[in-house]
């Protein structure tokens, strides 16, 4: 394949391409969805491809290909440069970039010790069945038991006028329980918990990180829920727990920083470089390796889709705004370096800046003093993500809460409501704890221009917040 | 673009019952080959910078049983290695599989088809320089409209594509469809303050570009002098006809699922011909509306694409449902398996709604606009409907774009309100229908006005 590829960099150069990106990629994924003891969608999924970015006079045209014979590669490639020529004479701003003299040539390899992809069905039902049994074990009044589970492997392989040459392996391991409990209203109430990120067979083996420990969390918190109250509307002081305030930095925050919202100036932050956007409280990092650890669980992501090193960016520090996240054409905008976030969810996409692992830093408090300094208000905790706008409006749905007074959690709360805008919302930052969790994972996953589900990370410590909108009854 | 789309249909059709043949001679008890091949051409517009991309995504997916026991592999390609890879690996799966499914009867057996929906010749013809240059216009239109629109993000997408079903209940099928869309969203800057509006179009055609720049111009400036409700309380709210049909379709995703009522996971389980909204109230799932993209003859397991009323006269009438769970529930399938996302062969069948579809009443949106004397207008979009709680009924949204009314009429642009209700009462609190038939990204309703919504602002 590299050799195809890269004898067709050479056909569509010679045709007048300034620069040219050739990507193959191949996934191979394993789902088991079940139901109320019954299989619901037991799959396997091979999905290989090829995608050509060609740049023509600072302009760029993607086509893609499922059909990998020479023709087809080059016909693709073809219609590629056709589109970068017609983009030239239309696109306002454009790119370009030096060429690299010694471009790497990189081959890596997971390094996790037992390959979830590497077992057989056999041994994953079984871990969907240990999933199911502790959640039927711990829960009360279950309307409905889901359990998921996902293993991903596969090869990227990367080219490009310069003889880059990037070779790696992504891989997931997701398990996930979903437990709906029926309270003495009717009412259906449902909690989850999840296991998820780059990670191996061995993870699970860990003690609270084993499937029994998903299940028996997710039934444990719907049952919780059985007796909760809805949450009041309006403005309080918040707690967000860990994977929450990860959805805030991702979701709210991190998009506003991608480099094609900046040149386009559609992010309100576009402008405010080294301006103080947040409180002292607010460190925001977005990263591409970072070590698993119990309570952290990334993607691993090594190298984007356009072949760049992914770097550890800090994209906030102690409330000032300080870089962007970068593809190589946003990066030469700026003139700043690429950060490796030029990315695609398979070979049907072209890369376009999109985050890695983003988190807020940790802070010092320790979950007592924070709900101490919260004294009145929401604890909220996780959340099955929102919806943000490019103004920096968003709105979000934590999972679960607590009404906590004097520093107590008084009573759980059915789903809570927040909504707002992030540049208010990293001013009332006051405090943030010691503990940094994190997550990744395969169902779900971040969403941009139609590109669905991109794996990323996600996570924080917990972060004391004043003054957040709180949806729910009147 | 291809000129050969009207032989799709036959050369899918032949892969796909080759296939068939395939897996029957491995031993499998029961098989189904779904084969697909559709062409994009996407350009995407951010600020300045407009660039296209192209291609096709094809693709095979296979459900094999054994023992009753149900596997499904999918694999890219659909030259007959792929096909091969996904029947010998679905194979492979169902052999795995610990227990059987009790539940399994058979694949879709129904030799009919629905009508094929409008061939649109505008999608062949285009060429990506031409799109281009029309959507490059856009923003110019905007920006000459008036200088504080400062962003535009979007995209124009236009495609054509064909799918075929082949099984072992000797059933081979295919259909087809051409697709058009556009989402803009347009941002205006004054004072450190910005305001987003969007627009969206969907069709079969090449969508018209023509007035999208001025038009949303027009809405982001007028958003500008949004002034905050300062209230927290019980109010009307008017939801336009594209956040109307964002409402009713999440209330119903759940709800009237054939899947969610034999598990139990919706209120409406046990409310068949039971009073679930106003009089005024009809409400159907529509996969046979002629200009909807979304319109083919089958549904992605074969079965006719149908009309099903779900609410007539407020009464609960119908749940949708495949063939899986047509034959658990022992009612007749409605045409409702739907494979989702780009990669479509790489999705098992499952229930969604087609097109949800409310007749219009004779009000227009200003007659609903004087009915009220204090209330909210709600317009095209919502955030946070998506992450609703489907099951419970609970949402709470927030409206980026609305508008204060005040004794009949529109008194200002409001900063984003939270709205809150359940999902399962929204039909009993419907006041009021309006006019309109678009067809919108979630379905074909009318703007309604609800009475007595949470409003926080």
């Amino acid at each position: 394949m590299l050799d195809k590829l890269r004898s067709i960099i050479d056909k569509v150069e010679k045709l007048g391409a300034d620069f040219v990106e050739a990507r193959y990629d191949e996934l191979n994924i394993q789902t088991i969805i079940k139901e109320n003891e019954r299989i619901e969608e037991c799959k396997k999924i091979r999905r290989a491809g090829a995608g050509f970015n060609i740049y023509y006079k600072g302009a760029t045209g993607y086509a893609f290909s499922a059909d990998l014979t020479a023709d087809k590669l080059l016909e693709c490639a073809e219609n590629a440069f056709n589109i970068a020529k017609a983009s030239s004479d239309v696109t306002g701003i454009k790119t370009e970039f030096p060429k690299e003299r010694s471009a790497p040539m990189v081959i890596l390899n997971p390094s996790i010790k037992e390959p979830a992809w590497e077992e057989d069905l056999d041994y994953k039902m079984k871990l969907v069945e240990r999933m199911e049994k502790s959640a039927k074990e711990f829960g009360e009044n279950i309307a409905s038991l889901r359990l998921y589970y996902a293993d991903v492997s596969g090869e990227k392989l990367f080219v490009n006028s310069e003889g880059r040459k990037i070779h790696w392996y992504p891989y997931i391991l997701d398990l996930r329980t979903f437990v709906t409990s029926k309270n003495a209203q009717s009412n259906l109430l449902t909690a989850s918990d999840s296991i998820s990120g780059s990670l191996g067979l061995e993870y699970i083996k860990q003690d609270d990180c084993t499937p029994e420990n998903i299940g028996k969390n997710a039934a444990l918190w719907a049952k919780e829920k059985l007796d909760a109250k809805a949450a009041p509307a309006g403005k309080f002081s918040a707690l967000c727990e860990n994977l929450l305030a990860g959805v805030l930095a991702h979701e709210s925050f991190g998009h506003l920083t991608e480099g094609d919202f900046v040149i386009s100036k559609a992010s309100p932050i576009h402008n405010k470089l080294n301006e103080r956007l947040g409180s002292d409280e607010v460190t925001i990092i977005d990263e591409g390796v970072i070590p698993v650890s119990k309570d952290i669980r990334p993607f691993w992501l090594p190298y984007d889709d356009q072949g760049i090193k992914t770097k550890k960016t800090t994209l906030m520090d102690m409330g000032t705004l300080k870089e962007f996240l970068h593809s190589r054409a946003t990066a030469s905008f700026f003139k700043a370096e690429p950060t490796g976030n030029a990315r695609a969810v398979n070979y049907t996409f072209p890369p376009i800046p999109r985050m890695k692992n983003t988190y807020f830093a940790p802070g010092n408090l320790s979950e007592e003093e924070a709900l101490e300094e919260l004294n009145n208000g929401i604890y909220a905790i996780r959340s099955s993500g929102g919806q943000v706008e490019l103004d920096g409006s968003f709105i979000f749905q934590a999972n679960r809460g607590y009404w906590v007074e004097n520093g107590e959690k008084k009573y759980p709360l059915k789903d809570v409501t927040l909504s707002g805008n992030i540049l208010e919302l990293l001013k009332n930052v006051r405090g943030a704890t010691k503990d940094l969790k994190m997550s990744s994972g395969y169902f779900g996953g971040c969403g941009k221009d139609g590109q669905f589900p991109l794996p990323v990370g996600l996570g924080g410590p917990k972060l004391l917040i004043d003054n957040v909108r709180f949806g729910g009854e009147s | 673009m291809r000129l050969d789309f009207e032989d799709w249909e036959s050369d899918l059709c032949s892969r796909a019952e080759r296939g068939v043949k395939f897996g029957k001679s491995l031993g499998a008890d029961a098989l189904e080959v779904y084969i697909t091949n559709s062409y994009s051409l996407n350009i995407k517009v951010k600020g300045k910078i407009i660039d296209g991309s192209q291609g096709g995504n094809i693709g095979v997916g296979c459900r094999c049983i054994n023992e009753g026991k149900v596997g499904f592999s999918s694999a890219s390609g659909i030259d007959e290695s792929a096909v091969n890879y996904a029947i010998k690996s679905a194979f492979k799966v169902s052999k795995s599989l610990p227990n059987k499914d009790k539940n399994w009867q058979n694949f879709v057996n129904n030799k009919n088809k629905g009508k094929e929906g409008k061939i649109e010749s505008s999608v062949f013809e285009i060429e990506s320089d031409e799109l281009l240059r029309n959507t490059s216009k856009i923003f110019k239109d905007a920006k000459n409209y008036d200088g504080r629109i400062t962003s535009i993000e979007g995209m124009v997408s236009i495609g054509y594509g064909a799918f075929a079903i082949s099984n072992t209940e000797d059933i081979v099928k295919s259909s087809k469809s051409t697709f058009g869309s556009t989402e803009f969203f347009l941002i205006a800057t004054e004072n450190n303050k910005t305001k987003t509006a969007v627009s969206t179009k969907i069709g079969r055609s090449v969508p018209d570009l023509k007035d999208i720049g001025i038009k949303t111009a027009k809405k982001s400036i007028e958003l500008l002098k949004a002034k905050h409700l300062s209230r927290t309380e019980k109010l009307p709210v008017i939801f336009d006809n594209k956040t109307s049909s964002s409402l009713i379709s999440t209330a119903l995703v759940n709800s009237i699922n054939g899947q969610s009522v034999v598990e139990k996971r919706t209120k409406f389980a046990d409310q068949l011909e039971a009073k679930v909204g106003v009089s005024m109230l009809n409400i159907s799932d529509d996969g046979q509306l002629f200009d909807d993209p979304n319109m083919v003859a089958i549904d992605d397991e074969g079965f006719p694409r149908s009309s099903t009323k779900i609410i007539e006269n407020g009464i609960l009438k119908n749940f949708i449902f495949d063939n899986y769970y047509s034959n658990i529930y022992d009612i007749k399938n409605t045409g409702n398996a739907n494979r989702r996302g780009p990669q479509t062969y790489e999705s098992i069948p499952s229930i969604s709604l087609n097109t949800v579809s409310v007749p219009p009443s004779s009000k227009d949106l200003n007659f609903l606009i004087s009915e009220l004397n204090d209330g909210i207008l709600v317009t095209d979009m919502l955030l946070g409907m998506g992450h609703s709680d489907v099951i419970s009924g609970d949402f709470s949204i927030v409206a980026p774009n609305c508008y204060l009314i005040n004794k009949g009429e529109i008194q200002k642009p409001l900063q984003p309100v939270s709205i809150a209700g359940n999902l399962y009462e929204i039909y009993n609190q419907i006041f009021s229908i309006g006019n309109e038939t678009e067809i919108t990204p979630h379905g074909k309703v009318p703007s309604i006005v609800f009475k007595d919504l949470s409003v926080s602002g």
